[in-house]
């Protein structure tokens, strides 16, 4: 009797295990399940059109004149300033000539000198030859001298323009090659020039369309400044070892406002293309230099099916800043994660967003 | 009083002598099973800061302790409720050893009835080759029974453990040992009165021999709720690895949770033997009587 009593214990305890033990099976199932994170997924896109763009930042450039010589000169007077509108002709700048006249007379001095002894009939012919050749020399120099240098001391505009800078004072001797003053002609335009990475320039061509973005004093209200945008587009593309130059021409109401070496925002925009496979930017994450994607798998698991994390790594064709076109093997039949309540790592299990 | 007198008569020095070293290796034996249980209560920090010294392969001694500084059920709580990975591979196992016991029974019932009760050809020899099946380590069958379930494409599903475990030698064996115990007399009865074999085996064969069912029951039960080898090579997917070979790894990986793991992997084997401990001594008895 006492053994079946204690049998029938042994069976009620048995059976009361297994029924906690079940309860618990479901419990934590479910609150595993609740923790789990909560993943957004989308299907990888085929032959999706993609507007690329850039942005860097441009340096304003303005065709520019500048009044410099090869000798030294000594400013007499300064007829114009910064900002001043001349015409073609204008008297710009009055130089001393007086060194210009002593430094002729050297000139003529050492060619009258080798002239004379050119006239010597006592020359064999090697002596005379040498002769010659230094007159010649001496003759063109001279010549050279005379249209290098203002004979008249007088520096004029060559073409109606804007007086941009001046760089001299009056009384000041400057040094041979020194810029004196810097003109803009009237009406040109200025352009924007930017590099880029050579790898990266290929995406871009000359007549593709490019946005710039600069600052000028508001209209309304001297004391503040108005954003204004630009549009134009690739005038010129040259490549160098390292970086690929651009060059922009602007519209004729930018150059009021625009100045030179003037730093703006560029940004550059392709026309769209079409791209084979095609990812949100956020399911692509970078580690060092190579790409990742988050994909989801599924398989068979304890409960049923159970939804992993994988990452793949893929190779960057072009990108926005809303989309990026990858490829890798078997991309277009995977599912990308876009979004995550909580990190991921590789391997882990998660749930779909409902 | 009268007990103390009885004792006082009754005692023998050989007899204490013995059943104090009885004591003795009940305790040493005893001992791992009460420091598991005592230790499932200590806190994670606890238990990873006296096994550093394994942990980390530092020459830091370990240190074994019976009483926890803090007791605590985080561990069960971890286990039953934080996570399904332990009750789902318990499920599992529970599963695979029910199927396995379950068929090995009837299986053994059937073939040992006809190896106990009929005579054929080549009986004794077939019945010696199934003892030395059963006399092999299971590593040694491993590999042709890879074979034999790999050509019928079984691998990586749970028949690759169950259909081996039906067909053991060793249940065809005890089962044998434990009918041949009973009287030929009592079948030769049952056929006068019109009975065929299959009513002979259920209603007379099987009710006799109970004890040695049961034994056979609790024995193949815990052998197949501590398989760990078969599930390696056979199951493909780590998911479907029952209790036996997480418990095998959880060592590794999570040492804090190991120790309340094996408190809850003995229950139901403890409950069986609990139920079935008479049969399991008598079956045994059984089988050594021929």
């Amino acid at each position: 009797m006492e053994k079946t009593k204690g049998k029938k214990i042994l069976v009620r305890i048995a059976i009361a295990v297994a029924i906690l033990l079940v309860l618990c099976t479901f419990l934590s199932n479910t609150i595993y399940s609740a923790n789990l994170p909560q993943v957004t997924i989308q299907k990888v896109e085929t032959n999706k059109e993609m507007e690329i763009s850039s942005e860097t930042v441009g340096t304003v450039v303005f065709d520019m004149d500048a009044a410099q010589y090869n000798y030294p000169l000594t400013i007499r007077k300064i007829h114009v300033s910064s900002g001043d509108r001349v015409a073609a002709g204008d008297l710009l700048i009055e130089v001393d000539t007086g060194v210009f006249e002593v430094e002729i007379m050297k000139r003529n001095s050492a060619i009258q000198t080798l002239q004379s002894q050119l006239a010597s009939p006592d020359l064999d012919e090697a002596t005379r030859a040498q002769l010659r050749t230094d007159l010649q020399i001496a003759q063109r120099e001279l010549s050279e001298y005379k249209e290098a240098v203002p004979l008249s001391g007088q520096i004029t505009a060559a073409h109606d323009s804007f007086v941009y800078q001046v760089f001299v004072d009056e009384g000041q001797t400057v040094l041979e090659n020194t810029q004196l003053l810097t003109l803009r002609k009237v009406g040109s335009l200025p352009s924007i020039e930017f590099t880029l990475p050579n790898d990266f320039a290929n995406t871009f061509k000359v007549g593709d369309d490019v946005q710039y973005v600069y600052v000028k004093p508001s209209e309304s209200n001297r004391n503040t400044t108005d954003l204004v945008k630009g549009s134009a587009q690739i005038s010129e593309k040259r490549f160098d070892e390292e970086e690929c130059y651009f060059s922009v021409q602007t519209a004729q109401e930018d150059g009021k406002h625009l100045y030179p070496h003037q730093q703006v925002d560029v940004t550059l925009i392709v026309s769209l293309q079409k791209y084979s496979y095609v990812v949100p930017l956020s399911a692509v994450f970078r580690v060092d230099k190579d790409v990742y994607v988050n994909v989801i798998e599924k398989k068979p698991g304890l409960f049923g099916e159970e939804t992993y994390v994988r990452q793949v790594k893929v190779e960057e064709v072009a990108s926005n800043n809303v989309n990026m076109a990858i490829y890798g093997d078997g991309i277009y039949e995977m599912e990308v994660i876009t979004a995550s309540s909580a990190p991921l790592s590789n391997g882990e299990v998660v749930k779909l967003e409902q | 009083m009268m007990n103390l007198k009885n004792i006082m008569r009754n005692f023998s020095l050989s007899n204490f002598v013995v059943e104090l070293i009885l004591i003795l290796i009940a305790c040493l034996l005893l001992f791992p099973v009460i420091y598991m249980f005592t230790n499932s209560f200590f806190s994670g920090a606890e238990i990873i800061s006296n096994y550093s010294g394994v942990l980390e392969g530092n020459n830091t001694a370990t240190i074994l302790s019976l009483i926890p500084k803090e007791a605590t059920l985080d561990g069960y709580i971890n286990i039953f409720i934080m996570g399904p990975s332990y009750l789902g591979k318990f499920w599992s196992s529970m599963m695979l050893c029910v199927s396995i016991v379950t068929g090995q029974v009837v299986i053994s019932c059937l073939t040992g009835y006809g190896f106990a009760k009929f005579k054929f050809p080549l009986k004794n020899v077939f019945f010696y080759l199934i003892i030395m099946l059963m006399l092999m380590p299971v590593q040694v069958l491993m590999v042709p029974q890879y074979s034999v379930l790999d050509s019928m494409g079984l691998i990586g599903s749970y028949a690759s453990l169950i259909l081996p475990g039906i067909f053991g030698a060793f249940g065809l064996f005890l089962i044998t040992q434990v009918f041949s115990y009973i009287p030929n007399d009592v079948i030769e009865a049952a056929k006068i009165d019109g009975a065929n074999h299959m009513q002979i085996l259920l209603r007379i064969v099987i009710p006799y021999s109970k004890m040695g069912i049961a034994s056979l029951v609790i024995l193949s039960f815990i052998d197949n709720w501590n398989m760990v080898e078969q599930p390696i090579v056979f199951l493909r997917e780590s998911y479907q690895y029952p209790l036996s070979v997480f418990l095998s790894n959880i060592n590794l990986q999570k040492l804090d949770l190991a120790f309340v793991c094996g408190v809850l992997a003995i229950i139901p084997s403890l409950l069986l033997y609990l139920f079935l401990k008479d049969a399991l001594i008598k079956g045994i008895e059984y089988s050594n009587l021929k």
